[in-house]
């Protein structure tokens, strides 16, 4: 039976839209939050249209950006040879490390559905063998070089609106206020990975493909709905 | 300032490589393009100009178009307290004469020019640029010290 494609792609739309509404959220509270500023130094407020490209919004998006893509990065890097017992984000115990290219569908035992370059051998396998993590490390790499050039922007902008110099980019990317909005971030994100491999042990979600069901043991690992 | 916890990864059930790859680099351009409008610095050269300005009326005895160079909140500054102008209170200060501009950089819509006696600062007003403060002297870490200066 086929189905309505926006039922097969409901959970991408779903977050396409709550990513969307929150950007555009940010957009309009950042411009009011920035013109309250504005208006305390005597300064002109400025329109939505030249906070959304200022170094001040690029800053505090792509922040947020790099933490999450390190997340993914290191989640999906990490738990190829770091497993946990009773969680469902962890392979079994026994399948820690590199597993196998027979395991994998890979070069000579791929299938006739498999992806070309699982089936093709050589370099385009190895790529495509890690294209989910190497995807993921670039836009990390990008996001947080954007972070370091904006941030320096917004940085040196506030330094000269409080009248004092606005230094060099080698400078910030060694200064706390760097490593505070890159740490602070970073922080978070272990917290909710730690918390999800840890909380899913022993807790459940009822029909969710990220929780065990509800009646699997407490020390079943890698089971999941 | 935000801080947002992820999505947790799907992991093995995740979207198609090619999905991800287009997402990629639909995002790295994105970022790219957010980084070029942000690191870019339009405007130094008019905020140096705008110094230059200033400084030629101050060197001319034409308080009052210096005056018109201020931030307004410049001006209320200087007219607070005993009677007088701008103009007038302008006159009374020491503001060290400047001809050249040695340096100048503009970071969103705020400059430093550095020029030969003196060092300025500006912001962006409507299409052009105010100096929000001038006879600046540098006192390292802390702000600088300026003869006139908005709040």
């Amino acid at each position: 039976m086929k189905h309505n494609p926006f039922v097969t792609n409901g959970l991408s739309i779903a977050f396409g839209l709550l990513f969307l509404l929150s950007l555009a959220g940010q957009a309009f509270s950042g411009v009011a939050y920035f013109n309250e500023g504005q208006v305390a130094s005597g300064l002109e407020e400025i329109s939505f249209w030249q906070y959304v490209t200022s170094s001040s919004f690029a800053v505090d998006v792509s922040e947020n950006w790099q933490s999450e893509y390190l997340q993914f990065l290191l989640f999906i890097v990490l738990t190829v040879w770091l497993v946990q017992k009773g969680s469902p984000e962890s392979k079994e115990i026994e399948k820690r490390g590199v597993q196998s290219d027979e395991e994998e569908l890979i070069g000579e035992f791929s299938k006739k559905e498999s992806p070309k370059w699982a089936k093709a051998g050589g370099f385009r396998t190895a790529i495509f063998s890690t294209s989910l993590g190497l995807v993921m490390g670039t836009v990390f790499v990008l996001s947080w070089l954007v972070q370091s050039v904006t941030g320096f922007s917004a940085f040196a902008e506030q330094q000269l609106g409080s009248l004092q110099d606005p230094g060099t980019w080698a400078e910030y990317v060694v200064s706390p206020e760097f490593w505070n909005r890159t740490l602070q971030n970073w922080q978070s994100e272990f917290l909710a990975v730690w918390s999800m491999v840890i909380l899913s042990v022993y807790l459940r979600q009822r029909s969710s493909p990220e929780s065990k069901p509800v009646g699997e043991a407490h020390d079943a690992t890698g089971a999941s709905n | 300032m935000t801080v947002t916890y992820g999505v947790w990864p799907v992991g093995r059930r995740g979207p198609g490589p090619r999905t991800a790859l287009a997402a990629a680099v639909l995002t790295s351009v994105l970022l790219a393009s957010i980084a070029g409008c942000a690191g870019a610095n339009p405007g130094t050269s008019e905020a140096a100009t705008t110094a230059l300005d200033f400084h030629a009326a101050l060197g001319s005895g034409d308080y009052l178009r210096a005056c018109g160079l201020l931030i307004p909140a410049a001006v209320e500054k200087l007219e607070a307290g005993a009677p007088g102008t701008c103009a007038d209170k302008l006159s009374q200060l020491d503001v060290p004469a400047a001809a050249s501009v040695q340096d100048s950089a503009s970071y969103g819509r705020n400059a430093q020019v550095v020029m030969d006696q003196d060092t300025l600062f500006l912001a962006r007003s409507g299409d052009g640029w105010k100096v929000t403060a001038a006879g600046c002297t540098s006192r390292g870490e802390r702000p600088y010290d300026c003869e006139v200066e908005g709040d």
